[in-house]
């Protein structure tokens, strides 16, 4: 998956029309619709970093609400996105926060390898984890 | 207009837990509230669950300074969370967020 850097996030904004939420602090941005749903953001300084894919993913479903293609469409064209999408990116992956926490402390497996196991499998390990009886 | 000491508006919101979400990468974690849309970032979990912190307060923030335009959208289902997370500590905060294993979920040790 093709990911932007912060500086390609922010310039997608502008084409999209969002509005920096100055009041709040910098870098927060929103969106209004024409359903007057609010749409908000908050863009990263590291300009120049790229964003990892599961974070591209979570910003493009929880908060622009458009699919990637659509994302990169924004940049080709300089035009906003019609709204509501056809087809918003799914969720990405993920392990509800106390399971994540769990596997980190108790499992030992890194950010890596916790990136490839979904929730059956992570609640499997915990569960082995604990089965097993400390020396 | 109504009056009402901090500590009966936290006894009268109860308790709330949000659904958050972690996502992993190779050198990154992203945290999700998915009904709220906000997000955390950071390098490792902690970060992220620090990020997460300061982003919910910005969101409450935000809100609360101009109530009734966002309770006329479908964020207005987020206004009894946010206000109980605005009036509580840091510790609170934290444990709102669902760090802790929930009793309906524990993994007992020793159990396969």
């Amino acid at each position: 998956m093709k990911t932007p850097t912060w500086d390609e996030f922010r310039e997608f904004l502008k084409h999209d029309n969002w509005e920096e939420d100055r009041a709040t602090g910098h870098d927060f941005f929103e969106k209004t619709l024409p359903d007057g749903e609010i749409l908000r953001t908050h863009a990263s300084r590291s300009s120049s970093k790229t964003m990892s894919p599961g974070r591209f993913k979570a910003i493009l479903s929880d908060q622009l609400r458009l699919n990637e293609a659509e994302f990169w469409e924004i940049l080709r064209t300089k035009a906003p996105a019609p709204r509501p999408s056809p087809e918003p990116e799914p969720a990405p992956a993920s392990l509800p926060l106390w399971l994540a926490q769990a596997i980190e402390r108790e499992v030992g497996l890194t950010r890596e390898q916790i990136a490839e196991i979904d929730e059956d499998e992570a609640r499997r390990l915990l569960v082995e984890a604990r089965s097993t009886p400390r020396d | 207009m109504l009056l009402v000491r901090p500590d009966d508006l936290v006894a009268m919101l109860g308790e709330h837990r949000l659904d958050v979400q972690a996502v992993y990468d190779a050198d990154e974690v992203t945290l999700r509230v998915p009904d709220m849309g906000v997000l955390g970032f950071g390098e490792n979990l902690d970060e992220a669950i620090d990020d997460l912190l300061d982003e919910l307060r910005a969101y409450a923030t935000r809100f609360f300074r101009e109530p009734a335009r966002f309770m006329a959208t479908s964020r207005g289902a987020h206004a009894a969370a946010l206000l109980r997370f605005a009036l509580a500590d840091e510790g609170e905060q934290r444990h709102m967020l669902g760090v802790e294993e929930p009793e309906s979920e524990a993994v007992p040790v020793g159990a396969k």
